[in-house]
């Protein structure tokens, strides 16, 4: 990551992280804004990285789709938490411009916040009561998943301990 | 259609080792969370029907891909195994879940339907459509459950089985990642 010019992993998934914190966890208003968060991070990071032009046709390809992924679920999320009586929490500022040194550096940073939202779905699922809001967070959660085991793809072509490597799907954080 | 014998034994005995290993590796990652862990709520009767209903879907994938790996070469082979030692680790957890809850789990079926496959193919379209029923499974269980803690549980392993579908869809020349909401239809 250039210096002064983006902001990496690490500050990224603190901001996914924060969103459970600023969310509160006693609700399902709380629970939703909480994914919305990790959302609209990873929406702003495809969105950066896919205007950087690091990314390969095939890699930029997937990148693309996920990105209309990502903008579908924080779409529904919305209207969940509208539904429910919410406000959604104010998109993330401050993301630099999401320069990064190479195409396997921008797959690396995406993995690594794709499984940060997973860890949300994974805390908020046993949080949400509603039962439309945990089928769509659920449907969501699974969707993550898949994008990580396309992502692995990418980085280890071929090597399927890597694309699914376990039999429970936590996340990280 | 497959008939339970001797490799059933082998099935059971697996499910119950990986049965601890499953528990403990969910319970460390709670570890892992304990700002975040949900509040303990009692297990009920409707939890464990719904338990024993997801069981039995993954003990029908488990004799799916039990009898169709001699069918799969190479890669597939492969990455069938995997997802069968996963898949019994599913199992292994449903039973825990269940045993922990005070219920008892269903007997398995005496049978499966699994149809004729013949060719890798045919196998692999098998595959797909039992990890769909098992998506779908979970999809309806998961807003049902009343604990918390199950609900994250089973969320767990309907992720996994969404990287099993990714995987199948894209050996069969179809696109792994097709849309935004993983709803079992696809």
């Amino acid at each position: 990551v250039g210096p002064g010019s983006s902001i990496g992993e690490a500050t990224r998934r603190e901001l996914i992280a924060r969103g459970i914190s600023l969310a509160g966890t006693g609700s399902d208003v709380g629970a939703l804004r909480a994914t919305i968060r990790a959302e609209q991070v990873l929406v702003a990071t495809y969105e950066q990285l896919l205007g950087a032009g690091v990314l390969s046709l095939p890699a930029a390809s997937v990148a693309t789709r996920f990105l209309s992924h990502e903008r579908a679920h924080e779409a529904a999320l919305t209207a969940e938490l509208k539904r429910l009586g919410g406000r959604p929490p104010r998109r993330p500022r401050g993301l630099g411009d999401g320069t990064v040194a190479s195409e396997r550096d921008a797959v690396r940073l995406l993995l690594g916040l794709e499984r940060a939202a997973i860890s949300v779905y994974y805390s908020e699922l046993a949080r949400l009561r509603d039962a439309r809001a945990t089928r769509i967070a659920a449907e969501i959660m699974a969707c993550e998943a898949q994008h990580t085991t396309a992502l692995r793809e990418l980085l280890s072509p071929g090597d399927i301990s890597r694309a699914v490597p376990g039999a429970f799907v936590f996340g990280a954080r | 259609v497959v008939t339970p014998g001797a490799p059933t034994s082998r099935r059971r005995l697996l499910e119950a080792s990986l049965a601890a290993s499953a528990a403990a590796a969910l319970a460390g990652c709670g570890a892992n969370r304990a700002r975040h862990r949900p509040v303990a709520d009692p297990v009920q009767d409707q939890d464990v029907v719904l338990l024993n209903d997801l069981l039995a879907r993954e003990r029908h994938a488990i004799a799916a891909y039990t009898a169709g790996i001699p069918l799969l070469g190479g890669t597939r082979r492969h990455a069938a195994v995997e997802f069968l030692r996963q898949e019994l680790a599913h199992a292994g957890m449903l039973l825990a879940l269940i045993k922990d809850s005070g219920g008892g789990a269903r007997p398995r079926a005496a049978s499966y339907d699994l149809g004729q496959p013949q060719t890798a193919r045919d196998v692999l379209l098998l595959l797909h459509e039992v990890e769909r029923a098992e998506i779908t499974g979970y999809l309806d269980a998961i807003p049902r459950m009343k604990p918390g803690r199950l609900r994250a549980a089973a969320a767990t392993i309907l992720a996994d089985d969404a990287q099993h579908v990714s995987v199948l869809r894209s050996e069969l020349g179809l696109s792994p990642t097709p849309a935004a909401f993983v709803t079992g239809a696809e």
